[in-house]
């Protein structure tokens, strides 16, 4: 053992031990001559003798050696240096194949340390493999997952065995009014089993116990550590002191890590949720996020079958409530990346065919600097190199070229590290810093020593063939040779036919997704929230009232035209759903369906723009008192009426049969999960009537409105008088999350936009590469080619004729892998878009007009070096060495 | 372990891996010593019927320093000329004891197969 780490630290190190090695060998000869001369022989005889005698020194001076290092590391790194030389003496087709990896690399290691980050880095939970997140799924519905009722979930709390742990999140505004500026802060109303869910310790103070779950006890909360910083100013002894938010004197208890997020990255506090009687009965409103620790040793569908079998208990248990309700189990990490995963694996793909390309064109250029380098090459198998040394000197030379290009590629990638991460959303998740760490550095080894291989092999095994006849006979290159130059230009091609298609077609999806009817008019409208504290506004007719007063005042500031409120903004993400029946009319089918609903106030489609189709919208008269009235979509009207009139129709709700509304109105559909999925099915309910349902989830909902605000000019200008105006109504009342309804727009479509643009780059650099290989073949081709082309034109050969012959080798070679590509470009297409609904499919059209674009490059690409064939001297070139 | 080059017996073969008991005992016995020293000790003691060759002696040596077991240094002569001296180390002290034991036991088992079957 510790002989070979002697040894390989020798490596490579010729160093004082040697020559001092020559001392000590003629010492021993002097030595012994001297003995042999004290014996009576001839000094010139005794030199002789004692050289004799020992064997020569040569041969010791090697066994010496051989035993000092470790001879394949030695020749490899010989190798090396002799590459290294050779590809300083070439730094044309050096420079351009290592710049071409290079770019590669740093390509595919930008998008490693993405992936690094979002994809392979643990969540941070204890253990976060068994944790899933729990949905109820409406069995007759087509959309698949839902949040859970608080009742359900605490039936499931009690019944399943399949989980360690289960804890539901209801995401809340408190307003935070001690210790500065009210400020509206994001808070987790988490269920007992919290801790024991996420399994994590907080980096201050402890987590919550049963007890802060007692009605009464319950007035404590756990910080995140970048509400700790911005509120509290990072403060030491936080723990134990107290806050004043929404009225109740809360004490602060712990403050959660650094990268710790649950569920989402919005969240900045977590309060406990005790289970009331009024939770425990409410079946009917599905609002909770519900996550669960998986048993160990308990497969997740085996878990989820666990819950199925709970679920269909409930059903037979509370027909009114849930009839029709089953269970979906998720891992954590797709529940909480959703379409993300699919994106990042179609980059990584993209980058992976990008990383192919520059290989291929690596490999073209080592093979022309390879053929170019017959005569040496056949020399050395002359001298005695065998087949296995040429093959591995030639390896060694594209892994040095590799190697230098990966290094360059790290250094490309750390360099624009910085902009990766202020690319990067806010609400991205990521599990630690995108960096350029050493795993990144790892990856681009490994990528390195993969392509270095890749590239060099094909020229290696090529140059190994060259027969010393051949060469001293200069013929032209071998048929191996000219075959393998036709493989590589089709590779070529056939790589960024594919990818290209991906790129046209990534680009297409996004001028369409970006081109789409959304359903609103974001021009000049801007949103704030306002969360009223349940303990100034139990009752419901005050929330109202402070509703219809702060609309008035925001509809009488200087450039406002419309102003509402709605619980939930379209491309929030958020959603609340709830079965519904039809009574009296024609209705296409008696099962139960479900509907999303929206509570929302006079002036919120006028301030959306939202248009109605038909009856009328929500006016102030729309009150508790009053017959309940609902509003529909376009979706719900095509899906419950058809063409019959849905205006007048009763809609009753399951679990409630007191509760029956009259369709009053008609609206345009809106995309409320973004501009890539359809509309929902959707029913706007007059936050005004919402007392009459005595629902406790509702209300709490109904305290906590966004405020939607027409402009006519810059709406952010208006800000400020939107604040005062509510101010006027109450002191303590802050109002948050200012933002444009374009920026939340924006944001809906970053994830499809930015990939889009990073596919297109990509696509476009290997397009690019691909064109640069073909003319270096091209170019190639016609110089091997000279000694041909000189005699045919010598003979009276026509130069049209000449340069035709070269080109169309080329050319067919194109050809074949434009076809290649196109034909495969379909089922890689199509695989793409079963993954992500929103892609638009590939066609026929696309593809061939792809492909004859990149056909009619690669003609262009070869007609200079035709042209400059059909030129040639014949004289000239005849004379040519080779 | 006892390596028997039969295929090619001459005065000038040293059994492999006896070499290193042979340098080993040398070094003990005399106390440092060059190269060519020690050869001359083992022509001497084996009545010249061990010569060692440059090429088996030397990088005999140096595996003997890789492994811990000697050291060289660069002295100065008897009649001042510089010479790279190689002297025995702990672990090679220890190394010449268990080699020694080894060839004893070895050569007592060969001596009874030769007993037992000539």
């Amino acid at each position: 053992m510790r002989q070979w780490m002697v040894r390989l630290l020798s490596v490579g190190r010729r160093g004082a031990r040697d020559r001092e090695l020559d001392d000590e060998l003629r010492f021993h000869v002097e030595q012994l001559a001297a003995d042999y001369q004290r014996r009576g022989m001839s000094p010139a005889e005794a030199r002789v003798a004692a050289n004799r005698e020992l064997g020569g020194v040569d041969r010791a001076r090697q066994a010496w050696r051989d035993q000092r290092t470790w001879l394949p590391a030695e020749e490899f790194l010989h190798d090396a240096r002799h590459a290294w030389r050779l590809l300083r003496r070439s730094p044309g087709s050096f420079v351009g194949a290592a710049t071409i990896l290079a770019l590669a690399v740093s390509a595919s290691v930008s998008v490693f340390a993405v992936v690094d980050a979002v994809l392979l880095a643990p969540l941070p939970y204890a253990n976060p493999g068994r944790l899933v997140q729990v949905y109820e799924r409406f069995m007759s519905a087509r959309s698949s997952d839902a949040s859970v009722a608080p009742g359900t979930f605490v039936e499931w709390t009690e019944r399943a065995r399949a989980f360690t742990a289960l804890t539901a999140v209801d995401t809340r505004q408190i307003n935070l009014t001690s210790g500065g500026e009210p400020r509206q802060v994001t808070a987790g109303a988490v269920s007992s089993g919290f801790a024991a869910t996420v399994g994590i310790v907080p980096a201050l103070g402890r987590s919550f116990a049963d007890a802060d779950f007692n009605p009464g006890s319950d007035s404590v909360v756990l910080l995140s550590h970048g509400l700790w910083r911005s509120r509290f100013g990072g403060k030491p002894n936080i723990v134990g002191m107290t806050m004043t938010a929404d009225d109740r004197v809360l004490t602060v208890v712990g403050v959660m890590p650094e990268r710790f997020l649950f569920p989402g990255p919005e969240i900045e506090a977590w309060i406990p949720m005790p289970v009331t009687a009024a939770i425990r009965a409410n079946r009917g409103s599905h609002s909770l996020e519900v996550f669960a620790r998986v048993r160990d040793g308990v497969a997740i569908d085996v878990a989820e079958r666990d819950l199925q079998a709970v679920a269909g208990d409930l059903r037979r248990e509370f027909p009114d409530s849930n009839a029709e309700w089953d269970v979906l189990l998720r891992p954590m990490r797709r529940a909480l990346l959703g379409d993300t995963r699919v994106v990042l694996a179609a980059i990584l793909g993209a980058v992976g065919f990008l990383l192919a390309v520059a290989c291929a064109n690596a490999a073209g250029l080592l093979l022309t600097s390879g053929l170019g380098r017959e005569r040496e090459l056949a020399i050395r198998s002359a001298l005695g190199a065998n087949r296995a040394r040429v093959i591995r000197q030639m390896l060694t030379e594209s892994l040095v070229l590799s190697s230098v290009a990966a290094l360059a590629g790290v250094a490309i990638a750390w360099l624009v590290q910085p902009l990766l991460e202020t690319l990067r959303p806010v609400d991205f998740l990521a599990w630690k810093p995108i960096a350029i760490d050493s795993r990144a550095a790892l990856f681009a080894a490994l990528a390195a020593l993969v392509s270095g291989v890749a590239a060099g092999t094909l020229p290696a095994v090529l140059a190994s063939r060259v027969r010393i006849a051949a060469v001293a006979s200069q013929r032209s290159p071998g048929r191996g040779a000219s075959r393998a130059r036709f493989a590589l230009v089709a590779l070529e091609v056939g790589l960024s036919v594919l990818l290209a298609v991906a790129a046209v077609n990534l680009v297409r999806t996004l001028v369409r997704l970006t081109s789409v009817e959304t359903g609103v008019d974001a021009e000049g409208v801007v949103t704030v929230s306002v969360s009223l504290p349940e303990t100034r506004y139990a009752d419901g007719a005050r929330v109202t009232a402070f509703h219809q007063a702060a609309l008035e005042r925001m509809r009488q500031i200087a450039g406002v035209r419309a102003a509402g409120a709605t619980v939930v903004m379209p491309f929030s993400g958020n959603t609340f759903v709830r079965p519904f029946a039809v009574t009296g009319l024609p209705v296409n089918s008696t099962r139960p369906e479900i509907a999303h609903y929206r509570i929302v106030t006079p002036g919120y489609f006028e301030s959306m723009g939202i248009r109605l189709r038909a009856g009328r919208a929500f006016t102030s008269d729309d009150r508790a008192d009053r017959p309940l009235s609902v509003i529909v979509n376009q979706a719900m009207r095509r899906e419950v009426w058809g063409d019959a009139n849905p205006l007048d129709a009763s809609i009753t709700f399951a679990g409630s049969a007191t509760l029956i509304a009259t369709v009053v109105g008609v609206v345009d559909d809106v995309r409320h999960f973004g501009p890539s999925a359809p509309a929902p099915i959707e029913m706007y309910w007059p936050a005004a009537q919402i007392d009459v349902a005595k629902s406790a989830a509702l209300d709490r909902l109904r305290r906590n409105m966004t405020f939607v605000v027409k402009t006519g000019g810059d709406p952010l200008t208006v800000v400020p008088a939107l604040r005062a105006a509510v101010r006027e109504l109450d002191v303590d009342q802050p109002i948050a999350h200012v933002q444009t309804l374009a920026s939340m727009l924006d944001r809906a479509l970053w994830l499809s936009r930015a990939s889009a643009w990073i596919v297109s780059l990509i696509g476009v650099s290997a397009t690019l590469f691909a064109l640069l290989g073909v003319f270096a073949s091209a170019s190639f081709a016609v110089s091997q080619r000279k000694r041909e082309v000189a005699v045919r034109l010598a003979l009276g050969a026509p130069p049209a004729v000449v340069s035709r012959g070269v080109v169309s080798n080329v050319l067919a070679a194109a050809a074949l892998g434009a076809a290649m590509g196109s034909i495969l470009a379909w089922p890689i297409a199509r695989a793409i878009a079963s993954q992500v609904p929103s892609i638009e499919p590939v066609d026929a059209w696309l593809t061939s007009s792809i492909g004859a674009t990149m056909l009619i490059a690669a003609a262009l690409s070869c007609w200079k070096p035709a042209r400059r064939a059909s030129r040639i001297d014949p004289i000239e070139a005849l004379r040519v060495d080779g | 372990m006892l390596i028997i080059n039969m295929s090619k017996p001459s005065k000038a073969d040293v059994l492999q891996g006896t070499l290193d008991l042979l340098v080993l005992k040398t070094l003990d016995t005399l106390g440092p010593l060059h190269g060519y020293g020690i050869a001359q000790r083992i022509l001497q003691l084996s009545h010249a019927a061990l010569a060692l060759n440059q090429g088996t002696l030397y990088p005999a040596l140096l595996r003997l320093e890789q492994r811990g077991w000697v050291t060289s240094s660069i002295r100065t002569t008897e009649n001042n000329r510089t010479a790279r001296y190689y002297a025995l180390t702990a672990a090679g002290r220890r190394q010449l004891r268990a080699e020694v034991e080894e060839w004893r036991r070895s050569v007592s088992i060969i001596n009874r197969i030769i007993k037992a079957t000539g």
